[in-house]
């Protein structure tokens, strides 16, 4: 008999793995499941037919409150890097290999050619690597793994010049933090020069937003700066979207839209009425459907904002403002 | 100042601005039906507020802001033998950013302004303008001396135009980044940047209750007096209650009839039927639901445990979704470890008891209030613990010193 993560995993569609995800957290009666049962005020048998656009999205506070788990023994529980609190969310992982099973399949469906092609990768991940909960080191650990000696993780700007240096031919795939790869542009004080310049044809995958970096950007002047600081073109600066949340990612290759992985969907819920979806085209918070999520809570709400086109794909328009109109903040009115 | 110019301490001139100021203002409030009522329908609409609410805020407003009241607070801003303290001349222009009236911190700082001898220059919200506007109007059209020191104006660039020289105060009203854009507008004015010692800004978000001790049980009007206090103006004014603090866990009373009843009834004397609920909250009931976290839910209304997050230092003290009330089991030390907590203690406004208390109790020198004051403060309290009107007294001699 297949186990769960077997079934997902050879799921021909992502309404098979859907299907399959939510009869197992059906059967388990999890918080998840019994969030949409609460929510819906729908037996077992009627909840699993609601339609995907009109699922209750679980508030993604949740993964802060609690430890949202079907296994009482996960195998690990990934921690965000808690930049924006405090307290980080908790993501319980019952089976490792399937998670990086996810990953690395995902990741290398863009950049299986690239790698064919005789590319290296290099995941650079400074601050993360003290993280030993951190979702991002272990996928980018996955990806080493699968390309073997094609590949390596390195935490400093002197390790990245050092690889650079020993092999300036081979284009590579920089896959970082956003912050960290900022930080190395931010230290050319030279306009036009490049403090690390990558070989011809390499691509820069960056990740993580802006939670941390000093300043506000948009992605746009983001990528820009990327393109300058590393000799990249444009085109050749990518972005990926992943959550400690989140078993599956999303890939941009065009700077703007993010196509989720097999395993997972997007929505977009209207900004003040959440449990309503939001028409294709407007600006709404957006939700998460990730069948790789089969221990903890496939389905829940983000703080991002984004929109949605009728493919699927989503642009990333920032972070939701949280600030509470009450007390003293209560009918504040600032003209223009 | 001469000595026949004050009496025990307190400028002559000071008492007879407060008996005007109350005598006016018990006028205002008490005009014919078909003066008020186009008043209050206009502050209904730019508030949101139910006309009950709007009526309950004017009922205490006329209890609380009589020629006597205002006499008092003059005195009791005055009672030191401080001879630091000054009254501000007509010239002293005091910059008022009000944000929400409520019960009537904005209202407070008018009176404030006015009592300190200060001209007041009032920014006022466009979602709260009707009382206010209306107010000022009145009593510039029957007091011509009051006048010439009164200017306010819904817009910032209006009121910049009726202000004649540079501003010596500020009392600002709301949050980090609204302070931020104000800073920005009136960036031709030195004193908003210049320092911070002239400048009074209000942050708190909402306020405590201590519900009853151990061995003790809450009567019906203890209960009506947290209903009050939880619900009037949809529970967002800086005195409505946020976080209840109580000897018992919420599984104690999560089936208790007089709770729920009290509720009731004030939601139908606030007249106030939230339609439709606010999403956020259904959603919020739907995961205390799937965790069996304990919970109570009458209309639109959630109170729940709160989740442990709540105890780690540099989180919110309140939920950061409107109409969901935090229950915490626990003592008076909490409190006074919240109050000592940089981030909790700035958005705690105030801290009540359901008990009977003596009036001087503290904890970390914040008052504590009878719980049925909560939205009927008296005129003299101190809007996160500050009496802007003793607080406009210190500045002259700052103004010397710089």
């Amino acid at each position: 008999m297949k186990t769960l993560t077997d079934q997902l995993w050879t799921s021909t569609s992502f309404e098979e793995a859907w299907n399959t995800c939510i009869a197992h957290h059906c059967h388990h009666q999890s918080i998840a499941w019994r969030y949409v049962k609460e929510m819906s005020r729908k037996n077992d048998e009627s909840a699993a037919r609601i339609p995907l656009d009109e699922w209750p999205l679980l508030p993604i506070s949740g993964f802060r409150e609690r430890l949202i788990s079907i296994s009482s023994n996960p195998e690990v529980i990934f921690k965000s890097s808690g930049t924006s609190s405090s307290v980080p969310s908790s993501h319980a992982i019952s089976d490792l290999s399937f998670y990086h099973k996810v990953s690395v399949h995902g990741f290398m469906s863009y950049y299986r050619d690239a790698f064919q092609d005789g590319a290296r990768f290099i995941g650079y991940v400074p601050g993360y690597i003290d993280n030993p909960n951190s979702s991002l080191i272990s996928m980018i650990g996955a990806i080493c793994t699968e390309l073997g000696d094609k590949a390596r993780m390195i935490s400093t700007p002197s390790e990245l010049r050092k690889a650079l240096d020993q092999d300036s031919i081979r284009p590579i795939v920089l896959f970082g933090a956003a912050f960290g790869l900022l930080d190395i542009v931010d230290q050319d004080s030279e306009p036009g020069s490049h403090v690390v310049e990558l070989p011809k044809g390499s691509i820069l995958i960056e990740t993580g937003g802006m939670k941390t970096h000093r300043r506000e950007l948009s992605r746009d002047e983001m990528h820009a700066m990327l393109s300058d600081g590393f000799g990249v073109p444009i085109s050749h600066i990518h972005s990926e979207y992943g959550m400690c949340e989140m078993t599956s990612q999303a890939y941009s290759t065009d700077g703007v839209w993010f196509t989720p992985t097999p395993l997972a969907r997007f929505v977009v819920k209207e900004m003040e009425n959440p449990l309503q979806t939001a028409p294709i085209g407007t600006k709404g918070r957006l939700g998460i459907l990730d069948a790789g999520n089969s221990n903890s809570c496939p389905w829940f709400l983000t703080d991002d904002v984004a929109v949605q086109r009728e493919d699927g794909a989503i642009q990333l328009l920032g972070r939701r403002d949280k600030a509470v109109s009450r007390g003293c903040n209560y009918m504040v009115d600032v003209d223009g | 100042m001469d000595k026949a110019d004050t009496v025990e301490n307190v400028p002559k001139r000071a008492i007879q601005t407060a008996e005007i100021l109350g005598k006016r203002w018990q006028e205002w409030i008490h005009q014919p039906p078909e003066v008020m009522e186009p008043i209050i329908a206009a502050q209904v609409d730019q508030s949101g507020h139910t006309r009950a609410d709007v009526v309950y805020q004017l009922k205490h407003l006329a209890d609380a802001i009589t020629p006597e009241s205002l006499r008092q607070w003059v005195q009791k801003s005055w009672s030191t033998s401080d001879s630091t303290l000054q009254e501000l001349q007509p010239t002293d222009v005091v910059c008022c950013i009000h944000a929400g009236n409520l019960p009537m911190v904005g209202l407070q700082d008018m009176f404030a302004v006015a009592l300190s001898g200060g001209f007041y220059a009032g920014k006022v919200s466009r979602r709260d303008a009707s009382l206010m506007c209306a107010w000022l109007e009145y009593l510039k059209d029957h007091e011509p001396d009051l006048s010439e020191r009164i200017a306010w104006s819904t817009e910032s660039k209006s009121l910049m135009q009726k202000i004649h020289g540079s501003i010596n105060a500020w009392i600002f009203t709301g949050n980090e980044s609204t302070w931020d854009s104000i800073k920005h507008q009136w960036a031709d004015q030195p004193s908003i940047t210049e320092s911070t010692h002239s400048t009074l800004i209000r942050r708190a978000e909402a306020s405590i209750v201590m519900l009853e001790d151990e061995d003790e049980s809450l009567t019906p009007s203890q209960w009506n007096a947290l209903a009050e206090a939880i619900l009037r103006y949809q529970g967002k004014g800086c005195r409505s209650v946020g976080v209840i603090l109580s000897a018992h866990p919420l599984s104690h009373y999560q089936h208790s009839c007089a709770m729920v009843d009290s509720l009731e009834s004030v939601l139908i004397k606030s007249m106030h039927d939230e339609r439709p609920i606010l999403q956020e909250r259904q959603m919020e009931r739907g995961w205390c639901a799937a965790n069996q976290i304990a919970h109570v839910w009458v209309d639109h209304l959630l109170i729940r445990e709160a989740p442990e997050i709540l105890f780690e230092e540099k989180e919110s003290l309140f939920s950061p979704i409107p109409g969901v009330v935090y229950w915490v089991q626990g003592n008076e030390s909490m409190i006074s470890s919240w109050l000592k907590n940089p981030k909790k203690g700035s958005q705690i406004q105030s801290v009540y008891t359901a008990q009977s208390t003596n009036s001087s109790k503290q904890i970390e020198r914040i008052p504590v209030e009878q719980l049925d004051t909560a939205q009927q403060p008296p005129l003299d309290w101190t809007p996160d613990g500050e009496n802007p009107l003793r607080w406009l007294l210190y500045q002259p001699s700052k103004w010397c010193a710089s």
